[in-house]
Order: structure tokens, then C-alpha cells, then sequence
């Protein structure tokens, strides 16, 4: 089931973030958001989560679904081992152990089960927050600049495996990303969201068209976004 | 000088103790009135004559025991009361107007009253209870609201259930708070339990021997009860944070590894 957000209304304040915001995505793809900081892409993530509430227009698709989110901070518990913070979130069902061990191994954190958050890389608490999601077995995921912090390679590796993760069972993806690479990487559908109050700029099913092209359209209408 | 230039605290410490204890020695000497202020050396030999009587066992066991329900009950309710103003304010308005009142009143107004209410060698425990509870459940609140927001909302994303949020969270973002507000209730407890022994006079106390003291104008035995107390706070004290340390050794492993 796809999440329809029709004609959603936010304010903080004075701050008019969205009036009148349409966006649909699809089940069982990837779908990334581009578009300049500050436009409301966090702010879109947690009203989809509940986290925020918002002033008007409605939204389908995500109620009583598992939403994992990876958010742009790791949101750890310091407190517990990398195990133990995988483990959180699937405490009270079953088959814990197995579920704990796959998801530490498809972020390539094996031999790590007992370190705590303080004592590992930025990278490797993000792969900790990206096993946490996976583990959960979500019918919708929010990514938040999941692999900002990452070095080159090791994001060309975590976003591999990522992609692997993802194709064994398809859920539906929102991404936010400043990266293009990223997007141009996974993303079925682009979705580049304009200044204030947002509004999709532009949308685009990126597996039609070859990379080189995708990029540049990409880029053009980044700069217009601005 | 060359006093200042020693590294070791625990010299220093043990230098200065001595000076204060000099200077007590002194005045005592220039006063010379044992009644007025007695010599270290008169308090040391009250203290070994008292500690020669059964009774005095008996009177610091009882006293010891008093303190340790009185903060022990404070820790229970404070901490459960904590958490729930921390977490909903309607329970935090409920129990607002009684904690502060109980924070401003002088406590020698809940002793006279206890006399009123109770048999007298329950006050020193009611007492201590009413002095150390704010304590703990002002601090308690304030870890709470203190919990990161943005765990907070991982959680809800997660569905984690409250009694898990309760225990993985909070409990430990709530840790700290309850640690020191302990160690702060120790030495108030330790006070409040005396004074209202002083007043309410149970048959077994230290605090009944301090008032036999003034009555007596034995001030050296005032001195050296005095002495037991402070010694008694200091271990207690000890004793506690050690046991809460090994306690909670999740928390420690995770502060020293991040040390």
C-alpha cells in the first residue's frame, strides 16, 4: 500500500513549512527526497512517523504499519552494547538472537556485539542505527541522510548492502539525501522538494532513464530548488 | 611553602584534618573549660569509656538501623513518586504543594508533631523520611524530564512498550540523579534521625545519650557522640555508593569505558 500525503498543512510558529504538500509514494520502492536544508524533509518524516503532528490534510498508508527510521542523529542507547541496541527494538518477539546476529552481519559490524556506542567510529554507530531498522522487519522504512558521516568506500559498501537487505523483501523506502550519487545509487522514484512552503518541485521514475542523464536532470533542478 | 607542593591529596588532607584538630586542641587549652569546649584528648577517652558499655552498641546499632529505614523508605517512595510526576504532570501537580511544604518547614515542627502522632521510637524514622523524600523525588523528576527527547521519540517509532521504555531509558538516564541525590540524603538523614532522637527520646538512641549529655553538662560525651555520627554518615555513605556502584555495573562498565 502506498503512503498518499494529500494537502498537508505544518506551522511552527510563524514558520510555514508546508501548505498544501501532495506526494505519493510507492509501495515496495525506494523513493528519495532531494532538495535544499531546511526544506522539510525531517519535518515530512516525522509526521509520516507520528512523531509531529500537523495542522491539516491527511495521510494514508502508514497507519498501524512498522516504520523503522533511521534518523540523521544515531539515536543510541550509550548505555547498551551494539547488541543490545539492535536487540531493543524486537525485545518482546521472537527469535531474537537470529534476527540480531543476520542484521549485525549485513552491516558487516561481526566481533563488535559487545562494544559500546562511545566506543565506535561515526560510521559504525550509523551501521548500528541502519541494523536497528533492519532488524525490525518494517513494512516502511524512513531513512534520513542514512549514510552521511560514511567515508567513500565503506558508503559504497554499507549502501550495497543496504540494497541487498532491501531486495529480499521490498518494503516501501523514503529517503532524504543531500548526495546525489545516492539517489541516482537506489532510488526508484526522486522527489526534489522546493523552498518554503515546500512543494514538490520535481518527480521522476528514475529506473527509466540512464545514470548520466538522471544525474544531470537531477542537478538542474537541484539548482532550481535552491 | 612547601605544604602546597605536595601532590598527594590524601597527605594534604590528612595535614589539614590535623591542623583543625590542632586548633580545637588550642582552644580547648586557652578555655579551658571542659563543660565550655573540651580537648580532642577528653572527647577520644569519653568516646573509649562509652564504647566500654554494652548499651552504646545497642544505641548505635538502633540508630544506624533508624537512619537506614528512614532513607530507605525515602529512596522506595521518592523514586517511584519520581518517575511518575516526572512522567505525568497531573501527578506531578497532585504531589507539588506537599513536597514543598515539607521542603520549607523546620524540622523540629514534624518532630513536636510526631510526638503528637506516634510512638516515640518511631519519629526518628518518620522524621528522616519526610527530611530525605524531596530530596530523592525532586531529583528523580528532574532526570526525567532531562531524558533525551529524541530517544524518547525512537522509541515511540518502535513501539517499544512503556515498562521497556521505563526500565531501558529511563531508569538509566534517571541513574545519575538517583546516585547523588542518595549521597545527599545520607548526611540530612543522618541529621534529621539525631535531632529528632534529641527531642523524642526513644529509649534506645544516640540521640537520647546527647541529650543526657546536656543535661549532664557532659559536653565530651556530646563530643564524642558527635564524633560516632560524623563516622557513621562518612561509612554509611561509602557503603552505599559502593553498593549501588556494583549495583548498577551495565552503567559502570559503559562510564569507565567511555572515561
Amino acid at each position: 500500500m502506498p503512503i498518499k500525503v494529500t494537502d498537508l498543512k505544518k506551522t511552527f510558529s510563524d514558520n510555514i513549512i508546508f501548505d498544501g504538500l501532495n506526494i505519493e509514494f510507492q509501495d515496495s520502492r525506494i523513493s528519495c527526497i532531494l532538495g535544499p536544508s531546511g526544506v522539510g524533509k525531517s519535518t515530512l518524516f516525522n509526521i509520516i512517523s507520528k512523531i509531529e503532528s500537523y495542522d491539516g490534510g491527511t495521510i494514508e498508508g502508514a497507519d498501524k504499519k512498522r516504520i523503522a527510521y533511521v534518523f540523521q542523529e544515531d539515536r543510541l542507547l550509550e548505555w547498551k552494547t551494539v547488541y543490545e541496541n539492535i536487540a531493543f527494538v524486537i525485545a518482546d518477539e521472537k527469535d531474537v538472537k537470529h534476527r540480531v546476529d543476520e542484521a549485525i552481519k549485513s552491516v558487516k559490524l561481526t566481533g563488535y556485539e559487545k562494544y559500546y556506542p562511545k566506543e565506535l567510529s561515526g560510521g559504525m554507530r550509523r551501521r548500528v542505527a541502519l541494523a536497528r531498522a533492519f532488524v525490525y522487519n518494517p513494512d516502511i522504512m524512513i531513512l534520513d541522510e542514512p549514510f552521511k558521516g560514511l567515508d567513500i568506500a565503506l558508503k559504497e559498501d554499507v549502501m550495497n548492502d543496504f540494497y541487498e537487505q532491501w531486495k529480499k523483501n521490498k518494503f516501501l523506502v523514503i529517503m532524504a539525501t543531500h548526495d546525489i550519487d545516492e539517489a541516482v545509487l537506489l532510488a526508484y522514484d526522486i522527489f526534489i522538494l522546493s523552498k518554503k512552503p515546500a512543494v514538490v518541485k520535481f518527480e521522476i521514475d528514475a529506473k527509466t532513464m540512464s545514470k548520466d542523464t538522471l544525474e544531470s536532470i537531477i542537478r538542474e533542478h537541484l539548482e532550481e530548488a535552491q | 611553602m612547601r605544604i602546597f607542593t605536595i601532590k598527594n591529596s590524601k597527605v594534604q588532607t590528612l595535614i589539614f584534618t590535623l591542623f583543625w584538630l590542632l586548633i580545637w586542641e588550642l582552644a580547648a587549652k586557652i578555655i579551658n573549660e571542659p563543660v565550655i569546649l573540651p580537648s580532642v584528648g577528653q572527647a577520644i577517652a569519653a568516646l573509649i569509656e562509652m564504647a566500654k558499655h554494652a548499651t552504646f552498641y545497642k544505641d548505635v546499632v538502633i540508630s544506624l538501623l533508624r537512619v537506614f529505614a528512614g532513607v530507605g523508605l525515602s529512596i522506595i517512595i521518592g523514586i517511584v513518586l519520581g518517575i511518575l510526576s516526572g512522567l505525568y504532570a497531573p501527578v506531578y501537580r497532585f504531589f507539588n504543594p506537599v513536597m514543598s511544604v515539607i521542603k520549607s518547614t523546620p524540622v523540629v515542627s514534624f518532630i513536636i508533631l510526631a510526638l503528637v502522632w506516634m510512638k516515640t521510637s518511631s519519629i526518628p524514622v518518620f522524621v528522616c523520611f519526610l527530611m530525605c523524600v524531596p530530596i530523592i523525588w525532586t531529583n528523580v523528576m528532574q532526570g526525567i524530564k532531562d531524558t533525551d527527547k529524541k530517544i524518547l521519540q525512537m522509541c515511540s517509532v518502535y513501539k517499544i512498550s512503556h515498562f521497556r521504555v521505563i526500565k531501558d531509558v529511563y531508569l538509566p538516564s534517571v541513574s545519575g540523579y538517583i546516585f547523588s541525590s542518595i549521597a545527599a540524603s545520607i548526611g540530612i538523614g543522618w541529621k534529621s534521625t539525631v535531632a529528632a532522637e534529641v527531642i523524642a527520646r526513644p529509649e534506645i538512641s544516640i540521640g537520647g545519650g546527647m541529650y543526657d549529655a546536656k543535661i549532664y553538662l557532659q559536653t565530651e560525651n556530646l563530643f564524642a557522640l558527635t564524633l560516632v555520627v560524623i563516622i557513621l554518615s562518612f561509612v554509611f555513605e561509602y557503603v552505599i555508593k559502593n553498593l549501588i556502584s556494583n549495583f548498577s555495573k551495565g552503567r559502570k562498565a559503559y562510564a569507565d569505558k567511555s572515561n
